[in-house]
This record gives structure tokens, sequence and C-alpha cells, in this order.
């Protein structure tokens, strides 16, 4: 490879953040901050001083905390039983948890309305079985709700991520703690926790950056003052016509997560450098005695609350209103009747997603493989940068990112705006970090030896990314692909902003029938997701089938 | 009287692997016992069993006359180092060291005392403040011993502790470690499966194989009297051969084996009718030219350089193939494959063992 090559190659990454991110983010900045002539500081001074915008970073802020702390302290004891014991299904169960993390808002919060809503499942069985006339269960539009949904969406970061750190730990360091007079407790205290604190930060740096952006969660899920700095921007970019204040909000947002990601490369790297250098995953032990059976239950039971708003969701797309069987949803999503003039088939919305997904899967999967490959190595200063740089777009809020796209894709007369290009890049752009993490995390487990062989063994350097790192990355890249997928098919906020009848996605089409009067389109909309959750729950099966082990970096 | 350490009938399966079957030994205080047996001959189970890690499933430890069941590891005050050394890679090399005398509330003076005096034993005093993967592998072995020394165990365990050292730092450290356990006067327990580090460092030896011990006693003992062909076959014998005993008189019988008619001497009562005949490599020489009539002629089929000695297999007449050595220092003759040569055994070394080889 000439150094040419190479150096167009590595700089691919970069390239497609400047286009895709900064140059949208400039657009929109630059328009708005700039806004009616006034100085382009002083919505930033306005935002800065009102106490009311105030009032919404400081909010945005405690609730990610909050929705941390509550992430966390369901996510850990069950990472912990996933590392330590070994049962039937723990894989399966390993998958489902994810299932939730990969769905559009606007499907949580369906699930969750269908689950504790008036007439969701818990309210009508506790009206059946108590006799209620009123349903006891009301925390639509509560701060406690927005909460809950969000642990549920971010307890698989905590779980994959702490899990797998936890069950590599070499056991002997622990033994040797007890040996060295320590009691179990003091053992933790001294040990293990100090060797799984890197990546319990790390999650919960991961789970505060995107409960910090939040969006649809919160603004289907709350009620108004529950605003976060996300709604904020879109409220005041689409309801006040105030740009600036949102521009303001968006450059406060970028600040906060650019802070937490610098702070989330750090950890990362500690957790790989303090590892043990030979990882030594204990298989687990039986679950056969009362201690054991008592935690695995504990652990099948948090899965089953998590994804219960999900099978909520199913069980109710195959209800009719009066609450016996039909299947009319479905058959409304696969017979192409609609002929409405501004309204998309269903049928065209899931061909769109699944082409959007697999031309995301083309473009991020390379992306996050060459990203990757830049950070592999350690030691040097810039590397922490470089890689909260490469994460940026997950915490770069997708309002602003929609409306970058639409102010700054017009070059002359190509005007980009209409086409499917800016979905395309959005998509690409949210999803190449969850490669970039996969895949770095196999790089960084790969022993250095194995290479110096290849080369010993005559390939060039060339010939041994080709000849020996893809292939043993292949595992790593289907996750990342599937991941890839998955983020294409739930992406909500920057499609619906930039949406265009015809490349209606299925996130997009569940939240046009929600918007539309009547039981059919409930009923489809309801149908549609539980499609949205079977199929991420299927990739996440695949997944875990490929035995993929590394997932220490999610 | 009872020993300081005792082990009877212990007993531990892994699913449906036997791990251990019924172990008895005994340990005296002060001593050094080291397990030799090959990977999976259930040495490092038994010492996790001693050390409180695995529970048997059948038998009991006891130490002083008490047992031990129930007393969980952190409680028992032995001492434990792990073939990998499980550093604490959170803790740099005093804080590491420390760790022990932390956990049993030492006071900080004593302590930090406790630390110099270890590091000054194991010589690392210029390493106290570095972190532990900055630390060359002879230097980590330091301070995972000093470690495990630290909180002064009643029993310290080594599970092969030199492992993956290189064999000039093994002998040396090998020496260390032999007069810091005679310093610290600490009764330790040395799983290996290498026979010269088991020698050089026990006062008593156990073979282990197959979840059983199948030999013990004093290293010399076991070396040239072991009790089955296991054990001669893994402490490096190569000439062993079925034999008859003709007759015997005055301390020397008459010994009939694929290498013809041989003289052994022998102590005590009336031999046994027949056996196993083993003559060390170092009782037989190789010569270009005959010496005494006795001397048997072959031709060389092997040829090894091993530390010190050229190790040289011969195949003598009947195919039978007899293993010797001439120092490497003998240089003016060096036996290539095919070479005729002659080999003469000091029938001083050779011993009829109580079993029947094959």
């Amino acid at each position: 490879m000439t150094a040419a090559v190479r150096a167009v190659v590595r700089s691919t990454p970069l390239t497609f953040l400047a286009i895709a991110l900064f140059y949208p983010l400039w657009a929109v900045l630059s328009r708005t901050l700039g806004w009616d002539g006034e100085s382009p500081l002083s919505p930033v001074f306005e935002v800065l001083t009102d106490r009311y915008y105030i009032g919404r970073l400081a909010f945005t802020v405690a609730q990610a905390a909050a929705s941390t702390v509550l992430a966390l302290a369901i996510g850990l004891p069950v990472a912990y039983i996933f590392a330590r014991f070994n049962f039937p299904g723990r894989s399966a169960l390993l998958a489902l948890t994810t299932v939730p993390f990969m769905m559009p808002p606007i499907v949580m919060a369906l699930g969750f309305i269908a689950l504790i809503g008036p007439s969701g499942v818990i309210n009508r069985l506790m009206m059946d079985v108590l006799g209620l006339s009123e349903p006891p269960v009301r925390l639509l539009h509560t701060l406690v709700l927005i909460l809950i949904a969000h642990a549920v969406y971010e307890f698989a970061i905590v779980v994959r991520l702490v899990s797998t750190v936890w069950a590599n730990l070499d056991h002997r360091l622990t033994e040797t703690g007890q040996m060295l007079g320590a009691s179990a407790w003091r053992t933790f205290r001294h040990v293990t926790l100090p060797l799984l604190m890197p990546a319990v930060a790390a999650a919960a740096a991961l789970v505060f950056l995107f409960t910090f952006t939040s969006f649809g969660v919160v603004l289907i899920l709350g009620a108004p003052e529950h605003a976060t700095l996300e709604v904020g921007i879109y409220e005041a970019t689409t309801k006040l016509f105030r740009p600036g204040i949102g521009g303001a909000l968006a450059l406060a947002q970028i600040v906060v997560t650019f802070a937490t990601l610098l702070t989330y490369a750090r950890l990362q790297e500690r957790v790989t450098n303090r590892m043990p250098t030979r990882p030594r995953p204990r298989s687990g032990v039986g679950y056969t005695n009362i201690g054991g059976r008592v935690s695995v239950g504990l652990a099948v039971a948090v899965v089953i609350v998590v994804v219960s708003p999900l099978v909520a969701l199913m069980v109710r797309s195959l209800l009719s209103l009066d609450g016996g069987f039909s299947m009319a949803g479905y058959e409304g999503i696969f017979s192409n009747e609609r002929n409405s003039f501004f309204f998309v088939s269903p049928l065209t919305a899931m061909r769109n997603s699944i082409g959007f997904g697999v031309v995301t899967v083309a473009l991020a999967v390379p992306l996050g493989t060459v990203a990757a490959f830049a950070l592999r190595g350690r030691g040097s200063w810039w590397r922490s940068p470089l890689d909260a740089l490469y994460m940026l777009p997950l915490g770069v809020s997708a309002v602003t990112l929609g409306l970058g796209y639409l102010v700054g894709f017009k070059f002359g007369g190509l005007d980009l705006r209409t086409t499917w290009v800016p979905i395309v890049l959005a998509h690409t752009l949210v999803a190449y970090p969850f490669v970039l993490r996969v895949v770095l995390s196999s790089l960084r487990a790969m022993r250095p030896q194995l290479g110096e062989a290849a080369r010993v063994l005559g390939a060039g350097r060339l010939r041994a990314i080709f000849a020996l790192e893809l292939p043993i990355l292949s595992p790593a890249l289907l996750v990342g692909a599937v991941f890839a997928f998955a983020v294409s098919l739930g992406e909500f906020g920057a499609t619906l902003l930039l949406n265009r009848p015809d490349y209606t996605t299925m996130p997009v089409a569940i939240f046009r029938y929600l918007g539309r009067p009547g039981s059919q389109n409930l009923a489809e909309a309801l149908a549609m997701s539980s499609l949205l959750v079977v199929i991420a729950a299927l990739g996440f099966l695949l997944i875990e089938r490929a035995r993929y082990r590394g997932w220490g970096e999610f | 009287m009872t020993a300081f350490l005792e082990i009877t009938g212990i007993a531990k399966r892994f699913g449906e692997t036997p791990a251990l079957v019924g172990i008895d030994l005994a340990v005296e205080h002060g001593t050094t016992v080291a397990l030799l047996g090959p990977s999976g001959s259930g040495k490092s189970t038994l010492m996790r069993v001693i050390a409180g890690l695995e529970h048997p499933d059948a038998g009991e430890v006891r130490l002083e006359g008490r047992s031990l069941a129930g007393i969980p590891p952190s409680d028992r005050a032995f001492g434990l180092m792990f073939q990998d050394l499980a550093l604490f890679p959170h803790l740099n090399v005093s804080d590491n060291i420390a760790f022990g005398l932390r956990m049993r509330r030492w006071s900080p003076d004593a302590t930090r005392e406790r630390v110099v005096e270890l590091v000054e034993l194991t010589r690392i005093s210029h390493l106290l403040n570095r972190r532990t993967d900055e630390l060359s592998g002879g230097e980590q072995q330091r301070v995972a011993l000093a470690r495990s020394l630290a909180p002064k165990p009643s029993l310290l365990m080594l599970d092969e502790p030199l492992g993956s050292l290189d064999r000039t730092l093994r002998d040396d450290l090998i020496e260390e470690i032999q007069g810091i356990l005679r310093d610290e006067r600490v009764t330790a327990l040395y799983v290996t499966h290498d026979q010269e580090e088991a020698f050089a460092i026990a006062d008593r030896l156990v073979v282990m194989n197959g979840g059983r011990i199948v030999q013990e006693g004093l290293p010399a003992e076991v070396y040239f009297e072991p009790l089955s062909p296991f054990v001669a076959g893994f402490l490096g014998h190569r000439n062993l051969f079925s034999a008859t005993v003709l007759s015997a008189m005055k301390g020397e019988m008459l010994a009939e084996s694929a290498l013809g008619r041989f003289a052994i001497p022998y102590r005590g009562g009336p031999p046994r009718a027949d056996g196993t005949l083993l003559i060390p490599t170092d009782a037989v020489s190789i010569r270009a030219k005959p010496t005494l009539e006795s001397d048997i002629a072959g031709t060389v089929e092997r040829s090894v350089m091993r530390t010190g000695r050229q190790v040289i297999s011969v195949r003598i007449i009947g195919n039978v193939i007899l293993t010797g050595s001439i120092p490497v220092w003998e240089r003016n003759w060096n036996p290539l494959i095919g070479d005729r040569v002659w080999v003469a055994i000091d029938n001083q070394g050779a011993r009829l063992l109580p079993w029947q080889d094959r």
C-alpha cells in the first residue's frame, strides 16, 4: 500500500465527520447564532443568563444523573449474575436485554402506554382483579416514568459492559485477596471494585450521554415541565421561531457531551490497560445451589421487567379494541391499499427501512473499522481526544443535525436536501460509532505476536490485514453490522426532520399512524412496532449464536 | 504425635472427573514438601483444598490437630503464591506487599516495618513505589513472594512459582527461595511439575498422578527407588529392564535381564525372585574403546547435549537401548549417530525395584 493510499484511507473517518457532522453543524450554527443581525454571542449570553434556560440545563443534567444511577442500580446486580453464573438460556437472555436499547423512542413509548397506560395491561388486570373503577397506576407524563424508561433503555449498556469485564477478572486476584486475610466483602471492596471501576464509570458515562440528549422519550412520555435541552432545541426552532436560542442550546449540549465522551474514552482505555493481559474467561459456575438459583431467578425477573413494555406492545398488537384476537394491524400493513396523496404505504416504509439499513451497514462497517484501526495503539496523548471526536455523533442532537442538513445541503444548483443522501449520512453517522467500539475491542484483544508472525511468514502490511486481521475480526464485523442495521432501523429524530413521503421509514410511519385517528391506524402502528421488535430480537440472537465474546467496550 | 498439617481421605471431583482420590498426607512443622506431578495430576487442586478455596467432597484437613472444615480461606492464615502471581494491577509494589497486613489490621508502623523487612529480604527495596506491570518477570516473582510471606503465614503454598521464568533465573531464585523459607522458618508446600526444582527445594517429595499420591519420601529415596514405572519415567529414568534373580549371596545378587547376567548389590533381607532392574544414566558410561571385558558393544542411536553432559542412547545386542552420558568437557571425543561405541555399567548404582515393568 502506498503512503498516499494509506493517508487517504486513514483520513476517511475525519473527512466523513467533516461532511456529515461539522459542516451541517456549522451551517445551522452560523445561520442561527447570527439570526436577525444580532451579535452571534447574544443568544449564547441570553441562554447563559436566563433563569428558564439555566433551569432546563440543570434539569437535563439532573434527570440524566438520576437515570444513570437508576440504570446502574438495576444493571450492576444483573451484570454480576451474568458474569458469575452459567445457566441455560443465558445468551438468549443477554440478546433480549439489547432489544430495548435499539428501539426508536416512539416504539418504547407505545410499549409503555400498552403496559401501564390507562387501558394498558397492568391497569386492566388490576381493575379486573381488584374491582376498581379507575386505573390505579398513573405514571404517564411523570418524571418517574421518564427515569424508568431511560433505565430500561440503557440497562443493556451497563449489563454488557460490566459483565464482560467482571467475567474476565482473573479469579486468582480475588482468591489471593482471600488468602491474604480479606473477607468476602473486603475482597470485593479492595480488589474487585477497584478493578471494575473503570468499566462501571465508562458505562455510567455512556448512559449519561444518551440520557442527556434524550428526546423522544421525554417528548412523548413526559410533560412540558420535563423538557430537556434537546426538547428545548426542538421547541425553540420549530415552535418559538428563536433559532438563535436553539443554536445556543445545541452548543451548550455539545460542550457537555464532548466532555462526557472524553471522560468515557479515557476510562475505556484504562479498562483495557488495567485488565490482566491474559484474558482468562471463567466459564461461569453452576447455579445449582440455592443462592445461585435465587440469583439467576432475579436476573431473569429483571430482564422480563425490562422487556415487558415491548412484550405488552406485541400482545396488544394481536388484540382488537374490545380485547379479542385480531390480525387486522398485520393484514393492514401487508396489503398495499392506501392511496392517500401524501401518505406512504406501509410496505414502502418497510422497504425504505431495509434499504437505508443495508446502505448504512455498507458505509458504517468500513468507516468504523478504519476509525478503530486508527485508535488501536496506546499511549499517545491524542488518542482519547480522537476517540471522543469519533464518538461525538452519539452525543449531538439529532434535531440540530437534521436542521443542519436542511439548511446546508444545497450547493448551488445541486439540491441534496430532497434526496436520500442526508438520511443515509445521518444514519451512518450514528451507526458507525457502534462498529468502532466493537471492532476496537477486538483489535485491542488481538495479540500483537499474530501480526508479527504473519509478517515473518511473508505477508506484507496490506496482505496481513486481509489474510489475518479481517478474518479474525469477522465476528466483530458481523456484530458491528447488526448494530449498524439496528441503529439505522431505529433512527427517528433526524429522519423525521428530513422526511419526504418517498423516504418514510418504519419509525416515522409509526409516528404518522399515531397522528391519525382511527383504530386501524393504531393497530397498524402496533403491528409495525412489533415487527421492529422481532427484527431487532432476531438480529441480537444471531449475534449470540455467533458466540462473539468481545463485548468489553460495547 | 500428630503432624503439623494432616490430610486424611481427601476426595474431590469436578462434575464427572475425579480430581483427587483419597489423599492422605502429613507435613511436619518447618519442612518444605514438594508436590511433584504432571499437569492434571491433582497437585494444584490439593493445594486449593488445603487453602480452603475448594471444598473437598470427602476427607479432612487438620492443622495442629484442629480441623479446618468450615474455616474460610481468609481466616486460615495461610499464604499462597500463584503460578501467574496475581499481583494486584491497581496497587503498587509496596501496597501489594502491605495488602495482607492491612487486611489483618496491622498498625501502620508495624506494616511499614514489615514491608521494609521483606523488600530487603527479597532484594527489591528499589522497587517499592513502582507499578507492578513495569517489573520484569523475576521482579514480579519477588514481589509475589514478599506479599505472601508478609503476614507471617503458618503455611506457605507455592503453585509453580517459577513456571514462566528462564532457567538461569529459576536456578538463582530457587536457591534464594530456599534461603528465605529457612530464614522465615515457614512450613511450605511447593507445587511443581519440574523434578529439578522439586529436588532442589524439597525436604520431602510427594509424587502425584491421576489424583493420587503415588510415592512419598526423601528426595534421594524417591529418585533411586521409584515404586512404579510412572514415577521412574517421570523422574527421567531411561534404563529399566525386567529381571529375574538367579542367585544371591554376601550382599550381592545375580540378575538376568535383557542386558544379560548382572551382579547387583543389595541390603537387608533376602531379595525378591524378580523385579525391574534400574540403572541410572549416571551409572552408564560411553567409551570409544572397550576397557573391560564386561563392556557392551553398540551403535549410537541418539545424542543430545544437556547441561554439563552429552546424553547418548546406544543400541546394543537384541535391540536393547541403553542411555548413558559423557561429560561435555571431554571434547576430544564426540560420538556421532551410527558410530560404534562401548558401554560400561557401574553396577554399584544399579537397583532391583520390586515391580515388573510392562
